[in-house]
């Protein structure tokens, strides 16, 4: 019995070690897709499918349970590290021309095909586990599902708030596996015992090397994306992943964030420096406090002007970090001038959080909207919090670049992002030097104006003539400008970009991901055809069809509307994850390394779902609707999540609700998973048919609700969509005949 | 709120992508399609097509393009790859005719030309579609398109330019932005109308053309302005889908025919910006088009397809601009960067700053008819 109780760890470490793999996969797809959100709905369908079919096959295949435990556990030892390295290198297969994005459409075919032994390795273990337990005979099954769940939340707490900061992908790898070797250690006996102990003693061995490996397999990484660039300095933070490269023979250092350019800088390189900020500067007739969001390379000139103050905000303290290590002399002076104050901080908090009416300049340089991670500082709630702290007669500048040869995509992005700016402000202005600026008061941007302004504050630059003026500010470029305006506005619809409706992620991801190749453009035109009235009219389609089935034939009637509540729980489930990781991301902007927490959370509800449901006996078409009623219910509950966080502002009170909201969410898809089987009577052939109707309907919330609806149409019509379909099996489930 | 839709998908780009992507994938917008879910494209309103005298017609109505090196096979309706050449029934139009989407007044530095008529601005039109299909083109949205996909900005044949250029009182009328070799006809066109009225025509081009049509388009213009994108065969076919020998043989000819020449060398990190091919590139450019033609390194900026490539470090453009000047070149230039010292023209003679530019504007001018106002050298361009 002692050997038995031991056993337990087994089962907590098959759920621990499948939780990890997910963050660690979700983490690397994340990156490989360059930050794009869409990864989530992606990685969830992969997932689910691959898991769906390893446990499947594993449930028919028949081995020695201990056996093909210790050998699917080998395997993924040494399966995971290697796929974690050569979803890293993928990029080189693809052989596009360096510098070119990955298309999606490849992006997800490589991912798939790597990811889905991995998956398929998880699903198998944990059939695997289920029967080893039925031969010796441990404990329940549930408790199996209860302890599995457990092993993936405290995996996806762990990993998500206290290793992701400080471990490497490697090491968390190998913690992962040495914890599955000991739990094989304490459970197996004689010698598979032996085996697992020496298998323990490797893992130990190799992560002692993991750091080397991550090493060597970043710098891989970056000679796929470009085999000239090297690789200096890499960091992880809550955010993503932040490398510093430099290209050969060049002083100048190069950063990507998430695998994609972000910027450079050179200190042999002053002029375009010099540009930036005095085309910034001199938009405000006398500046004495400046915010600068990003770009804080240009303060050295900044500092040129008679100002009070310059308060800077940037997401990684890496970044501060490099600017400190690799700039020298003036640049470097400029960082420690008593003027300046450094932050690391989410800017979007930063601004929420500063006084009101304090600066003269905000100036954001927010990367293009492509993620909705960085349309945080796009949206109409972020452009209010600006002006709330901008002084009277301060100004909003945003480097947005208005084209005036503009085509239908990048007319509707720049329009986006205009229109929102113009519901907050009274005046905006978009100028030839790339900067979009936003006021309360006329903005002036004649040259001779700002050329007026520069020379009376007496500002000496080597690197800045007065007369740049006329060609940054050129009238005619100008006139060129607004004219393009006016037509732009003639020819696109007004959308405004909200953080519940991220209109300019989705504009901005057609702009430049079309531009990768054909089938991206199939791709994208088919996620962005979803529209809510498929939904509605395939509500409509389930509701006739019940409708018609109970008229006919009434036995059939009962497990239709029992598939069917299952199958639109999972897409429930699926659906309500997405959203939460959406707000997640589109607040906090950190889902990269909460998303295991998430996960984990929605998983040991799920257990836990299902648990409730097996004590309580809950087995007949009542609670079945009831519990339908409360997936409606939560599926409304995150429209109301992020304008009370505006409100209250209390950080870790949302975060705390989105878990809650997981958990509760995994629960109520366990409870009808546990009373649909119930109603059908407890067959092993239905339990394996709810199980991949269940999955199924998962799948489809992921690709239908996580990659189109979401970030097409927005939280609201989601929910409503989901809502529709809710309400179509909530009726049927009621007019299940009380016979049985 | 369709934020998808509308995206321009021809029936061959289509078929392309189903057979790319699988059955299994390709399947589903397909039978979207069927369904009605994805619409067909609605081309914009119908442009004048004129017949391409550079053409010959082969056998079961197919004709041949013979403007540039692609030289294309078109079968009935089908559209050559530079977007504006069409066969409809048998013969040879371009849809290039009339219809530019850039209309715009712009200083002649921005070609770029340094040395002519400095200061001065001219009329630029532009119709869509580009015989290359360069991964970084900065005018991607109209390059890459066909010109009848593109809004028109306002008609322009022979009269209607004739009278912009009257009221606006401009002087040179100049091609720019996607590529003159493509709208050849019409160039021709508006050439010989207002070349005799006192005009000049400048164009700006990436030379990929044959011989015959050459001959035909630089007998209509005044300044020719060349994007030498590299040095090796392997860049051009990797990055612009063209090959570099017709472009060195054409720029021999624009100095043959002693036309205004200015060639532009856009460098792109990892790809053109090795030390050698400069330097080869340089000593051809001394060799075959003489010192004294001017040489023009531009930055590159994350754009197109290349998005995600660092721009040119300023020393590689700096390490550049020497080499080419060792190699004997008298007039180098760093362009889209400014001040530099290597904005202005020096005097090759007793380096005296004849023309001191910032950005797109001249801030002083000291030439004396065309001579330097130090030492007398003659600078050689068009300065009046
Ligand atoms: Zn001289």
């Amino acid at each position: 019995m002692a050997g038995n109780r031991r056993s337990f760890s087994l089962f907590f470490s098959v759920g621990f070690v499948a939780q990890t793999a997910q963050i660690l996969i979700f983490r690397e797809i994340f990156l490989n897709f360059q930050g794009n959100e869409l990864s989530f709905g992606i990685t969830f369908s992969i997932w689910l499918l691959f898991l769906a079919s390893g446990a499947l096959v594993f449930s028919v295949v028949k081995t020695r349970p201990s056996t093909t435990l210790f050998a699917l556990f080998s395997i993924l030892l040494a399966y995971l590290p290697i796929c974690v390295h050569l979803l890293r290198i993928s990029k080189s297969w693809t052989a596009l021309p360096q510098g070119q994005m990955i298309p999606l459409f490849k992006a997800v075919i490589y991912t798939s095909s790597l990811v889905g032994p991995l998956v398929f390795i998880c699903g198998a273990l944990f059939s695997s586990v289920l029967k080893y337990n039925e031969e010796e005979k441990i404990v329940s099954p549930t408790r199996i599902y209860i302890l599995d769940a457990l092993g993936n939340l405290f995996a996806g707490l762990l990993f998500s708030f206290v290793f992701s900061l400080f471990l490497n992908h490697f090491q968390l790898s190998f913690i992962a596996m040495g914890v599955c070797f000991f739990s094989l250690v304490l459970s197996l006996s004689g010698a598979k015992q032996v085996s697992a102990f020496f298998l323990l003693l490797a893992t130990c061995g190799l992560l002692l090397f993991a750091s080397s490996l991550e090493r060597l397999s970043e710098e891989a990484r970056f000679r796929a994306i470009n085999p000239q660039l090297t690789l200096l300095d890499i960091n992880h933070s809550p955010y993503g992943e932040t490398a510093v490269v430099r290209l050969p023979n060049s002083e100048q250092i190069d950063f990507y964030i998430n695998g994609n350019y972000y910027f450079s800088f050179s200190e042999s390189d002053p002029y375009r420096i010099a540009v930036q900020a005095h085309t910034l500067l001199s938009l405000h007739p006398a500046p004495s406090k400046i915010l600068l969001l990003g770009n804080l390379t240009i303060i050295s000139e900044i500092l040129l002007h008679p100002l009070e103050r310059i308060d800077t905000v940037e997401l990684d303290p890496f970044l501060i970090r490099m600017f400190k290590r690799h700039l020298s002399g003036r640049e470097r002076l400029a960082l420690d001038d008593p003027r300046v104050s450094l932050n690391t901080a989410d800017p979007r908090a930063y601004v929420a959080d500063a006084p009101s009416g304090e600066y003269d300049i905000v100036a954001s340089y927010a990367a293009e909207p492509l993620t909705l991670s960085s349309n945080r500082l796009f949206t109409e709630q972020f452009f209010a919090e600006v002006k709330r702290i901008l002084r009277p007669g301060g100004v909003f500048v945003l480097s947005l670049t208005v084209e005036p040869d503009a085509q239908s995509e990048m007319v509707e992005r720049t329009l986006c992002i205009l229109n929102t700016l113009k519901r907050v402000f009274a005046h905006t202005r978009s100028t030839p030097a790339h900067l979009t600026a936003a006021s309360d008061s006329p903005i002036l941007i004649e040259p001779a104006t700002l050329a007026e302004r520069y020379k009376s504050r007496a500002v000496k630059s080597a690197y800045f003539d007065p007369a740049l003026y006329d060609t940054f500010f050129n009238p005619s470029e100008q006139e060129r400008i607004d004219e393009a305006l006016r037509r732009f506005a003639k020819e696109a619809k007004t959308t405004i970009n909200r953080d519940e409706n991220p209109v300019a992620v989705v504009k901005s991801l057609r702009l430049y991901q079309v531009l990768s190749s054909d089938e991206d453009r199939t791709l994208y035109q088919i996620l962005g055809s979803i529209k809510p009235i498929h939904i509605a009219i395939g509500a409509v389609f389930l509701l006739l069809c019940g409708v018609v089935l109970r008229v006919v034939k009434k036995t059939v009637f009962i497990s239709y509307s029992v598939y069917i509540s299952v199958f639109t729980c999972g897409l429930f489930g699926m659906a309500e994850s997405i959203m939460v990781l959406l707000i997640l991301q589109s607040t906090v902007g950190a889902a990269y390394s909460l998303v295991g927490a998430l996960s984990g959370a929605f998983m040991f509800g799920l257990a836990g779902g299902a648990e409730i449901a097996l004590k309580w006996n809950l087995n007949t078409k009542k609670p079945l609707s009831i519990l339908l009623l409360l997936s409606i219910t939560l599926i409304f509950c995150p429209i109301f999540i992020l304008p009370l966080y505006h409100l209250l502002k209390l950080r870790m009170l949302m975060l705390l609700s989105l878990l809650l909201l997981s958990t509760l969410s995994g629960g109520v898809v366990g409870a009808v998973y546990r009373t649909a089987l119930a109603i059908l009577k407890d067959s092993p052939k239905s339990a394996s048919r709810v199980y991949a109707v269940d999955l199924l309907g998962a799948t489809a919330g992921s690709i239908v609700v996580g990659c189109a609806l979401l970030l097409t149409q927005g939280i609201l019509v989601c929910a409503v969509s989901v809502f529709l379909l809710l309400t179509a099996c909530i009726i049927c489930a009621f007019l299940i005949p009380r016979t049985s | 709120m369709g934020l998808f839709d509308d995206v321009p998908l021809n029936r061959r780009e289509f078929i392309k992508a189903i057979l790319k992507g699988g059955v299994a994938v390709s399947s589903l917008p397909l039978a979207l399609k069927l369904l009605g879910i994805l619409e067909e494209p609605a081309y914009a309103e119908l442009v004048q097509k004129m017949l391409v005298p550079h053409s010959r017609p082969l056998d079961n109505n197919r004709v041949q393009c013979l403007v540039c090196p692609f030289n294309c096979i078109l079968k009935i309706k089908e559209r050559s790859q530079c977007f504006t050449k069409q066969n409809d029934d048998g013969k040879l139009f371009t849809y290039a005719y009339h219809n530019p989407c850039i209309i715009s007044v712009d200083p002649v530095e921005k070609m770029p030309l340094h040395h002519y008529l400095p200061g001065s601005q001219t009329l630029t039109l532009a119709i869509g579609g580009c015989n290359l299909h360069c991964l970084y083109c900065q005018n991607w949205q109209q390059s890459q398109k066909k010109p009848d996909e593109l809004k028109m900005a306002a008609k322009m044949d022979k009269d209607e330019t004739l009278s912009a250029l009257k009221k606006k009182e401009l002087k040179i009328l100049a091609f720019n932005y996607t590529e003159p070799v493509v709208m050849l006809e019409w160039i021709i066109e508006l050439s010989k109308f207002v070349r005799p009225k006192g005009y000049k025509v400048v164009i700006g081009t990436a030379l990929y053309i044959n011989a015959e049509p050459l001959k035909a388009l630089l007998d209509a213009v005044d300044g020719v302005v060349v994007g030498l994108k590299g040095f090796t065969e392997e860049f051009y076919k990797k990055v612009t889908g063209g090959t570099l020998k017709p472009v060195l043989d054409g720029l021999v000819k624009v100095k043959e025919e002693k036309k205004h020449l200015e060639v532009v060398n856009l460098v792109v990190p990892t790809y053109n910006d090795k030390e050698e091919d400069i330097k080869r590139m340089c000593e051809w450019f001394v060799k075959n088009l003489g010192a004294e033609t001017p040489l023009h390194f531009s930055r590159f900026e994350p754009m197109y397809k290349l998005q995600n490539l660092p721009r040119t470090p300023l020393k590689t453009l700096e390490t550049a601009h020497k080499m080419a000047k060792d190699c004997g070149i008298k007039f180098v230039y760093i362009d889209n960067l400014a001040p530099h010292p290597a904005n202005d023209t020096y005097c090759p003679k007793c380096n005296k700053p004849l023309i001191k530019r910032v950005g797109l504007r001249i801030l002083e001018n000291s030439l004396k008819e065309g001579k330097c106002s130090q030492c007398g050298e003659s600078i050689p361009g068009v300065w009046r």
